[in-house]
């Protein structure tokens, strides 16, 4: 029986490299996965296998992205959901990466600027994904509909000493990445 | 502090995030002015913290909503769009959401910014109910059609969230319907205007044109009840109709509405035969469409297709077979996960790209690989059979445990498909139960030893010896138990047993108490069944030293099998038998039994009703629940959940749950024991207002009549659903009275009630057999579509339902009884009755065995039920009546092309009235 619903989407995962959250939207219809504890059992298998059957994945530096789809759902539909959402995320960490560019190695999509960037992160996946249904397939729409972070109205303009702080810091990771 | 500071800040914080300080930092919601920015990241950490699993108590959700709705003063967009998402996400848990109603509303004006608009909508659409929506409905119906694809793909999903959640609104979305036809359309089938007014055309810049899919699915959604329209729908979309002369559909430009389009042309296809051709040239059509995904859509909606024929398979499988090569690994897995859904059915259709799949057993995604292997067993041939286990023994030990069952599964049914490449698969199996693995692997390994065992006899010497190796260092007791017993039950029959026989005793000296028992029963079943008088006195000394066992159950198994190997008749009856109970059925009797003790103590268990099932059966039964199982695993790791409940709920009695039911019906309680109970036949078709189906119940001197009603239209409740049953035709009018009839007091929609009627019959010597016309009666009570409360005054209705037949085939109980010559000599010629029919209507003998099956209800012993002559065949049947005696029939028939089919049925019992009974059911 094919799916006649728009509900294609079960779950958006996003876990680090050690198998941790750092993104987990179950969608209401996906009753399997109501409890916590189902979750996380679930993502712990998946995480073990990354191979799981109608799992779209894509690993991305140090972070696995997951969509869940329904079982008998087209694979082609869910990694494209999937695509479009993790190069919408890449097109707007990236648009902050132009904003400073002693910043360049830092802002790929990895943990670290996941993090930091939760909020637009979540928003992505909000104009992505609504409620299971895919809402939008393009990743340049989806980048365009999600706002930039704002400024408070008391930032401060970039000084000379916050461009040194930045390079500085610019310098350690390189070090660091060089190193390992 | 500095930008990147605080972008260094907030990273930390987001690793940790802890509610209690979340929860204190969201108090800056309250200061005045608002600092966008700062309560973006604390909304964000709110968010963050139901997207890792943590829980709000109603109450903090509900003090954070408030919290949150003062930031609607500040109109910084970015911090408006995750004040929307945060009122999504909070709003299943807080209470009183709806107050920021008005809030939203503001936001939904045309004026306001596109993404704003959108997003409102979304929000709004979460916190709002059936009893609201009437009055933003105008705001709805206007966005639906609104130029901006965003705003309207919003309205359009916002739509169908609340059509699916708050029942109450279907009524007031289903008005809609029209707006809905035009997002469908309007900007994507009007290519024209959208240039003509370059607004437009600058808003719809470079859109995936999504909303069509939205859209699609909704009207789906609500015409899904109604095949003429979704038929209509599917017509009209279909690629040539758009680009005739008159332009009258829309063209679907979004892939994903295409594919929306296909599942739904299949519904039709499934549902209306007529509609076949047309709509199979629709999804062929679409095998060219330039996107991948709905060539794969179309390609895997012909693979899906019932009865479908090699010929229409080709050009879906062309498509499957270029997706195999595609550089992308999702086309691959998609690709090689179909053709192996349908290598299940039709492995030739798939055979051509076996050189495609080859290559791909060394994809470096092992389900790829995996799929690849498991299609390649299904749809090879003999001789490709050696190679390929070539190159799946070296994959095995790179793949998980899950992977290595699915595979093993599919080389077992290979070896019994060609059972001259025994050894192949033998070696192949012998081979990965060397190598580690879990129980389940090991299981399914061992199952398929087995299964070859059974069904290749050349493959027995060779299989039981690796069986024997594998007990020696086998570290799962319950494995060892089970093949110690297969080797007693195959092993006597070997050339030389006393080999088994010291392999067996050796578990009896190393392994635990399970596996000792297990080897004493093994044991034994050497001592009965070798005809070898030293293998029998060799077996009798093991046994005894085994009298001297440190456990109970070992001990006494021993003793009991020593005594019983000196009486030959004691042995064949205990050690020996060749069926056994059929398990569900004597775990009900069972129960019945403890439950009246006063009675229980006075008379002993009646084992003699319970039906026997022979090992044959028990084997087939056995090999088709593998076989279930095998396809679910390969149907899908992701679905293996639902494929094993699925399994599990066929297997569960049925008889078991009608007792357990009719017990708790008052009326019922005097017919004393259930004897018997049909299969449910359905008396209305299944889309029609109230679905039934019944299902008889045969006790001593009653039959009861069982409708399980659906009532499937939402505003209707109804009250007091009776079962009017008149005789049309009866075989003797006075044999049945009615006895009672019990409605099923009220039926909501989709919730399924029972109503019953039962008959007395006067003469307990009489079968009578009749039909019924039956229509249900009751109070309907039509309910508030929004609230559901139905009103206080109800009116009487009637439906008409299809009739219902009381056959001879009712009282007849299939059962197995034993070996047919023995039974039917047992049964002796004192009641026999024989009679002749020529049957001219039937053109083969198979038909002819098909419907004496159906109209006697007896149990065809297996290798009867096909006959291997076009002329001549014996049917053999079985079975008890009206719960108690045993019927056995033999039925000889003759074909001829001129005459159609000529038979002779003779029907013995133990019972004298029972044989004209079953006669007079044929004439």
């Amino acid at each position: 029986m094919s799916n006649l619903s728009l509900y294609a989407v079960k779950a958006v995962l996003i876990l680090d490299a050690d198998g941790q959250r750092l993104l987990a939207k179950y969608y209401p219809h996906a009753t399997e996965f109501a409890a916590l504890k189902d979750q996380r059992a679930f993502e712990k298998s998946l995480f073990e296998k990354t191979r799981r059957t109608n799992i779209c994945y894509r690993s991305v530096v140090d972070v696995y992205v997951y969509v869940v789809g329904v079982a008998e759902e087209n694979e082609i539909i869910l990694s494209t959901a999937l695509n479009a959402f993790v190069d919408a995320l890449d097109i707007l960490l990236r648009q902050r990466r132009l904003t400073a560019v002693v910043y360049v190695i830092r802002h790929q999509m990895e943990k670290q600027s996941i993090q930091s960037h939760y909020d637009t992160v979540v928003l992505a996946l909000d104009e992505c994904i609504d409620d299971g249904v895919v809402l939008e397939v393009d990743e340049e729409q989806i980048a365009s509909r999600v706002s930039k972070r704002g400024m408070d109205t008391i930032d401060v303009a970039l000084t000379e000493q916050t461009l040194m702080q930045a390079y500085q810091s610019a310098k350690e990771r390189l070090a660091n990445s060089l190193l390992k | 502090m500095s930008f990147y500071k605080k972008d260094e800040d907030s990273g930390e914080a987001f690793s940790h995030l802890d509610k209690t300080t979340v929860i204190q930092e969201a108090r800056v919601f309250n200061e005045s002015p608002v600092k966008a920015r700062h309560c973006r990241i604390i909304l964000a950490k709110i968010i963050g913290l139901l997207y890792h699993g943590d829980t709000l108590s109603t109450k903090e959700a509900t003090e954070l909503f408030f919290g949150i709705t003062k930031l609607f003063q500040s109109a910084d967009p970015s911090l408006r769009q995750i004040v929307y998402l945060a009122i999504k996400e909070l709003s299943g848990i807080a209470e009183d959401v709806i107050i920021i109603t008005s809030s939203l509303m503001k936001d939904m004006q045309p004026k306001s910014e596109i993404t704003n608009r959108a997003n409102a909508i979304r929000a709004l659409c979460r916190i709002t109910d059936a009893s609201m929506l009437q009055g933003i409905e105008r705001f709805i119906k206007a966005s639906i059609i609104d130029r901006s694809h965003q705003v309207s793909s919003a309205s359009v999903i916002s739509a169908y969230h609340l059509f699916r959640t708050a029942p109450g609104a279907r009524d007031v979305i289903k008005r809609w319907s029209n707006e809905v036809q035009e997002a469908l359309q309007a900007k994507s089938g009007g290519g024209l205007s959208s240039y003509l007014t370059s607004s437009s055309s600058q808003i719809n810049v470079g859109t995936s044109n999504v909303v069509q899919y939205h859209a699609l699915g909704l009207l789906y959604q609500l015409r899904q009840h109604d095949r003429m329209a979704v038929t209509k729908l599917v017509q009209a979309l279909g690629p040539r109709s758009g680009g005739g002369l008159m332009g009258g559909g829309p063209t679907l430009k979004s892939p994903l509405a295409i594919c929306m389009l296909i599942r739904c042309a299949c519904r039709v296809m499934e549902e209306d035969a007529s509609a076949r051709q047309e709509l199979y040239e629709l999804l062929e059509s679409y095998l060219r469409n330039k996107s991948d995904m709905v060539n794969f859509e179309a390609a895997k909606a012909i693979c899906n297709l019932p009865d479908v024929t090699n010929r229409e398979l080709y050009p879906a499988i062309s498509v499957l077979q270029l997706f195999l090569s595609s550089p992308k690994a999702t086309m691959r897995f998609a690709a090689i996960r179909a053709l192996n859904t349908l290598a299940q059915h039709h492995p030739t259709a798939v055979a051509p790209c076996n050189i495609d799949m080859e290559s791909l057993i060394t994809d470096n995604n092992r389900s790829i690989a995996t799929f690849a292997i498991t299609t390649l067993l299904k749809t090879g041939n003999e001789a490709s059979v050696d190679r390929l286990m070539k190159q799946i023994q070296s994959f095995m030990s790179e793949i998980t445990d899950e992977f290595r069952c699915i595979v093993v599964a599919a080389v077992r049914s290979l070896a019994l498909k060609f059972p001259a490449k025994q050894q192949v698969m033998l070696s192949f199996l012998s081979g990965v139960l060397r190598d580690e693995g879990g129980y389940e692997f090991k299981r399914s390994v061992v199952d398929a030893i087995f299964d070859m065992c059974k069904y290749i006899p050349d493959a027995k010497p060779a299989a039981l010896s690796h069986l024997c190796e594998f007990i020696e260092d086998c570290e799962f007791s319950k494995l060892s138990a089970r093949v110690l017993h297969f080797l007693g039950v195959e092993g006597p029959q070997m050339p030389n047993p006393t080999v088994y026989i010291r392999h067996i005793y050796n578990r009896v000296v190393l392994e635990n108490a399970m596996v000792r028992a297990a080897a004493v029963s093994a044991l034994a079943k050497f001592g009965v069944n070798c005809d070898d008088s030293e293998v029998k006195q060799s077996v009798r000394v093991l046994l005894t030293r085994c009298l001297d066992d440190r456990d109970d159950e070992v001990r006494d198994r021993a003793a009991m099998y020593v005594r019983t190997m000196e009486d030959q008749e004691v042995a064949d009856h205990y050690v020996r038998e060749d069926s056994s109970y059929s398990l569900a059925a004597l775990e009900r009797s069972l129960v019945e039994y403890c439950k009246n003790l006063e009675e229980a103590a006075e008379k002993p268990f009646d084992a003699s009703a319970i039906p026997r099932v022979t090992r044959e059966q028990e084997a087939t039964e056995t090999l088709r629940k593998c076989w279930h199982a095998s396809t679910a695993a390969s149907k899908g790791a992701g679905a293996a959940p639902a494929g094993s409940a699925g399994a599990k709920a066929r297997a569960v009695d049925r008889q078991q749950v009608y007792a357990e039911q009719l017990e708790k019906v008052a009326e019922f309680a005097s017919y004393g024991p259930l004897y018997h109970s049909t299969k449910p036949v359905a008396l209305t078709e299944s889309e029609t207002e109230y679905v039934v189906s019944c299902v008889r119940h045969v006790f001593a001197e009653h039959i009861v009549f069982q409708f399980d009603c659906t009532n499937t239209i939402n505003d209707q409740l109804l009250e007091n659903v009776l079962v009017q049953m008149d005789a049309l035709e009866i075989s003797d009018e006075e044999a049945l009275e009615p006895a009672a009839s019990v409605p099923a007091p009220t039926l909501k929609f989709d919730e399924p009630g029972v109503a019953y009627v039962a008959f007395h019959r006067i003469d307990s010597t009489i079968y009578p057999s009749a039909t019924f016309s039956c229509s249900l009666k009751f109070v309907v009570k039509d309910c508030d579509p929004s609230t559901g409360v139905p009103d206080a005054e109800g009116y009487e209705d009637e439906y008409q339902i299809e009739d219902v037949e009381l056959a001879t085939a009712t009282y007849v109980t299939p059962t197995f009884l034993g070996d047919f010559d023995s039974v039917w000599r047992s049964l002796g010629d004192d009641n026999e009755a024989v009679e002749t029919f020529a049957l001219t209507a039937l053109n083969s003998l198979q038909a002819a065995v098909t419907s004496v099956v159906e109209v006697l209800g007896l149990h065809p012993l297996q290798e009867t039920v096909t006959p291997t002559s076009s002329a001549v065949h014996t049917l053999l049947l079985q079975g008890t009546f009206a719960g108690g005696a045993k019927v056995a029939a033999r039925v000889r028939m003759t074909y001829a092309a001129s005459s159609g089919v000529t038979m002779e049925l003779a029907v013995r019992s133990d019972r004298d009235d029972v044989p004209m009974v079953m006669i007079n059911a044929i004439a």
